[in-house]
């Protein structure tokens, strides 16, 4: 009899709990300070095993989400099968009744995160309830935060290439000057670029393009130095970029605009739906740890010389 | 603050630094890379496959905010909120088309009990489901609806007559079709109307994005077919020819995810098991154009077994279908056994059905499109943030470094505008890449010459002497070999190209059908080696920083090539592989930025995207 005891797993797990229990209330944090152990909450100790029970936990445990298919799955499961599952999902729902009522979830940060994860939908879910604003409100909200609708400014030019990959038997550079002397003695216009240089990689006109776009194609150094050039009708650079040169004629620059409210009403509508989540997620946070008794206990005293440098030694380890 | 908020998401990723990609600093980007004036197409990036809150599974998924408004909203350039995170987000580069494409299974049902829908919860089904979704232990409706496959039954037939009542699909319908109308913006963004049908019998994938060049007057007359119609494709192309006829509008079905679909997609018989007939080839290749053949869970172009010598064959393999079961490969799964077997079937009854071109989207369910390896948002809402990547707090179905940043559906359209692009989809003028925008031009002919591939306007000559990606080549006087002008340009903000390969598949007098690789145009000094394969290009990736340089590869690659070993009685197909060099995979830039070994991932540290061109058909008189 003791024998069989002894290599029984659910016996050795007992024994193990029962030390791992007092052990992790004596690490954990409580309230009382105190190290005793506090009273284990009472574990159900009927398991039920249905059919929803097992297809939840059959696709639980694929990560899949297919009732039809597990539902067919578990239908047509030999015997030995079904019993190998239910076998695994006693010992699963076993497991976790007896680490709640050990309390192993609540050291967990994983299982923390989740847990506030679900209270913020609740959270978010009453912000929004109510939120119907009318124009005046989204009107005065986009003139508050007129800074967040700005439009980029932009650029009109086009361009001859020099390909760094093709043949330049005289030198790129020098084919990059001849080509701007035959530009300008033939008072090449806007529309007569493709007939001059290397075939273009990506557009031949950048018409009312932001320097964003621009730079997505040719890179900082290009946009920078473009960006330093004014409108002319000459040609301008070269300009080097990743690929060669470039001989630049820039027609037009257009500053930052505004759009009116009209055209940005619906992303107006949604910054405001973002503000006001975020407004009442701070109050409800703030009405939520009132209703606890926060103590300070034992914290290590607050600098009083901070570092030279500003900022904790822990803010600087951030990203 | 939204400026604030933004740059706190850009941090997120740290370590995502890479020494050729530029951050947009506005709020505002124009929407669109317009057509190049000088050619007559123009090259347009879209994705065609994106879902928002209002699919089942995307909110179930933690995605319950990005409706199709806010969808093409970040498509646009414009920013919005991340579902579980406080934090807004731009896409880097703005789309120039997309469509939301969701499932119209129990369509939009968690948003409308959010919005408290008076038409769903005046029924019984509607109050049990509204009294789930709101109690957090529930694990919600998705579960307790049975989803888009739950079996049928006469307590079923009945929730469905309540939840998913012809009112409730027509006013989600409608709410799909506003948002795709306030977001269209002529000559900048188009968005085009479409949903998936979610077949999927016995967890095998047959799903199709359905799309349509309906006006909003016309949409309105339909609403999106769905998997509890029917799970057959034959049904669903039926209820496409009866609204064509009956609303006068133009639909394709897209079927997506091949690869897991165990043996069913590009089967040899049709739903009822029997052999294809020239009815059903005609049906098929009239609504089936195009195969998304790369995307978030996975590439379907080829698996290593069915081609044990293309080298690079193992790329994004997925080897399990939806509910997680292993699937072995089957030539009905992957794009180029597929066009083979459909030269078979054409040469027994006549009409080829898988005479498809290719193009990729994401399928994301975050409803953000996103393909970038630097900046990958995930398939699904539940990825954010990074740590759920490494070790998740509940279990996923995709998890995220399984999950492929793929991918982009390249256009060559003549304007920005539904028509045009929906026009250049019917004529397969589309090709496929797994994210970067590298352009590609294709065109078939019988007198392209090798200088040819220097002019500086390859797409005026390349229309002039022949016929663009997606189309056919007859026979030649004389039975002459056909040749293939090809120009490829790197992305801008991506790797340089290491080579271009035509990729050519035919069947010969006996019925057997072949497939050939070419290389046909690369970087560098390289020579073709004893065994007859071009050396890679080599590997400039940093797996300790995940940065690469473009100090390999080329910029642009063209070139003419004539087929050398052309059989004028064989038919045949081409299609352009195009092969960027080594490129870090986004699993390495998590890796990196949780300082944790790359291997723990199970994923390569580096990534060869690629470019696939819709494939040119020769086929001689009949």
């Amino acid at each position: 009899m003791a024998g069989r005891l002894l290599r029984d797993p659910l016996i050795h797990f007992l024994a193990a709990g029962a030390l791992l229990f007092p052990i992790h209330h004596l690490l954990s944090p409580s309230d009382t300070g105190s190290a005793a152990p506090a009273a284990a909450p009472a574990v159900e100790k009927t398991i039920v095993v249905d059919r929803p029970a097992l297809l939840a936990f059959m696709q639980y445990r694929s990560a899949a989400f297919q009732p039809r298919f597990f539902g067919a799955q578990l239908a047509a499961m030999p015997d030995r099968d079904r019993k190998e599952l239910v076998d695994s999902f006693v010992r699963e729902e076993a497991l976790v009744r007896e680490a709640h009522a050990m309390g192993l979830d609540t050291g967990d940060y994983v299982i923390r995160r989740r847990l506030i994860q679900k209270m913020m939908y609740l959270v978010d879910d009453a912000a929004t309830a109510n939120f119907a604003p009318g124009d005046a409100e989204l009107e005065r909200y986009f003139r508050a935060h007129q800074a967040d609708y700005q439009r980029p400014p932009t650029l009109t030019f086009t361009h001859v290439f020099v390909d760094k990959e093709a043949a330049h038997p005289e030198g790129i550079q020098r084919a990059a000057g001849r080509l701007k002397a035959q530009l300008e003695a033939r008072h090449a216009r806007f529309e007569d670029a493709p007939g001059y240089g290397d075939r273009v990689l990506f557009l031949q006109n950048y018409v009312d393009r932001t320097p964003d776009f621009v730079e997505s194609h040719f890179g900082h150094g290009f946009t920078a130095a473009l960006s330093k050039l004014a409108p002319s009708d000459h040609w301008q650079g070269p300009i080097s970029s990743d690929y060669g040169y470039h001989l630049v004629l820039l027609t037009a620059r257009h500053a930052a605009s505004l759009p009116t409210f009209a055209e940005v009403r619906e992303q107006v509508k949604d910054d405001l739906l973002h503000d006001t989540i975020a407004r009442y997620r701070e109050t409800a946070l703030a009405d939520l740890t009132r209703r606890f008794t926060v103590r300070m206990k034992d914290l290590p005293a607050t600098a009083e010389s901070p570092s030279k440098g500003g900022g904790s030694s822990a803010l600087a380890l951030l990203p | 603050m939204m400026d604030r908020m933004r740059s706190s998401v850009r941090r997120l990723r740290f370590g995502r630094s890479c020494t050729v990609l530029a951050l947009a600093t506005t709020a505002l980007l124009p929407g669109a890379q317009a057509a190049d004036p000088n050619a007559r197409t123009g090259l347009l990036w879209g994705d065609l496959h994106v879902h928002s809150s209002y699919s089942l599974d995307a909110y179930a998924t933690d995605n319950d905010s990005v409706t199709p408004d806010l969808s093409y909203r970040f498509a646009r350039g414009i920013p919005i909120r991340r579902p579980g995170l406080d934090a807004k987000v731009e896409i880097r580069r703005p789309l120039d088309f997309m469509a939301v494409t969701d499932h119209a299974e129990l369509i939009g049902l968690q948003v409308l009990l959010d919005q408290r829908n008076p038409l769903l919860l005046s029924t019984p089904w509607g109050q049990k489901m509204l009294a789930i979704h709101l109690d957090p232990k529930s694990g919600g409706v998705m579960r307790a609806s049975g989803g888009a496959a739950g079996a049928d039954s006469p307590e079923r037939r009945e929730m469905l007559g309540q939840i998913f009542s012809p009112a409730l699909r027509q006013a989600t319908w409608q709410a799909e079709i506003d948002a795709a109308e306030r977001n269209n913006v002529p000559g900048k963004f188009t968005t085009l109307f479409g949903w998936e049908w979610s077949s999927m019998p016995g967890g095998k994938n047959l799903h199709r994005v359905v799309l349509t060049d309906a006006t909003p007057a016309q949409a309105r007359q339909f609403y999106p077919y769905s998997n509890f119609e029917s799970a057959r494709p034959e049904d669903l192309w039926a209820f496409l020819e009866a609204t064509r006829r009956r609303v006068g509008a133009d639909f394709i079905a897209i079927p997506h995810n091949s690869n897991i679909s165990g043996g069913l997609m590009f089967d040899m018989v049709d739903s009822a098991g029997r052999p294809l007939t020239a009815q059903y080839a005609r049906m098929r290749a009239a609504w089936e154009p195009l195969m998304e053949v790369t995307q978030m869970k996975g590439t379907s172009e080829v698996h290593p077994a069915l081609a044990p010598s293309d080298e690079f064959a193992d790329f994004e393999i997925r080897r399990k279908l939806l509910a997680g079961t292993p699937t072995p490969p089957s030539e009905a799964d992957y794009a180029r056994s597929a066009l083979l077997r459909g030269l078979e079937v054409q040469r027994r009854v006549g009409v080829n059905p898988f005479k498809f071109g290719m193009i990729g989207s994401t399928d994301t369910h975050t409803g953000m499109s996103s393909v970038q390896e630097s900046d990958f948002m995930g398939k699904l809402a539940m990825d954010a943030p990074l740590s759920q990547h490494y070790k998740p707090s509940r279990p996923v179905i995709f998890p995220d470094w399984e999950m492929s940043a793929s991918g982009r559906a390249a256009v060559w359209a003549t304007q920005n505008s539904r028509a045009a692009i929906f026009a250049a989809l019917r004529r397969r003028e589309v090709y496929a890449t797994t994210g970067p925008r590298i352009a590609l031009r294709v065109c078939g002919g019988y007198s392209f010459e090798a200088p040819d591939a220097r002019v500086r306007d390859i797409a005026a000559l390349g229309y002039r002497k022949g016929i663009p990606m997606g189309g056919d080549l007859a026979r030649a006087r004389g039975g002459k070999a056909p040749s293939l002008l090809v120009h490829a340009i790197k992305d801008p903000l991506s790797g340089n190209l290491d080579r271009v390969q035509v990729i050519k598949g035919w069947i010969d007098a006996a019925g057997k059908t072949h497939q050939r690789i070419y290389d046909v145009a690369w970087s560098g000094n390289r020579r073709r080696g004893a065994n007859g394969k071009l050396p890679p290009v080599g590997n400039t990736v940093d797996v300790t920083t995940a940065t690469y340089t473009n100090t390999i590869g080329a910029a642009q690659l063209a070139t003419v090539w004539r087929d050398p070993d052309f059989n004028p009685n064989e038919t045949a197909f081409y299609y352009i592989r195009v092969l960027e060099i080594p490129t870090p995979r986004h699993s390495l830039y998590d890796a990196v930025a949780l300082g944790i070994d790359y291997r723990e991932t199970g994923q390569p540290a580096t990534i060869q995207e690629r470019a696939y061109s819709s494939p040119i058909w020769y086929t001689p008189e009949t």
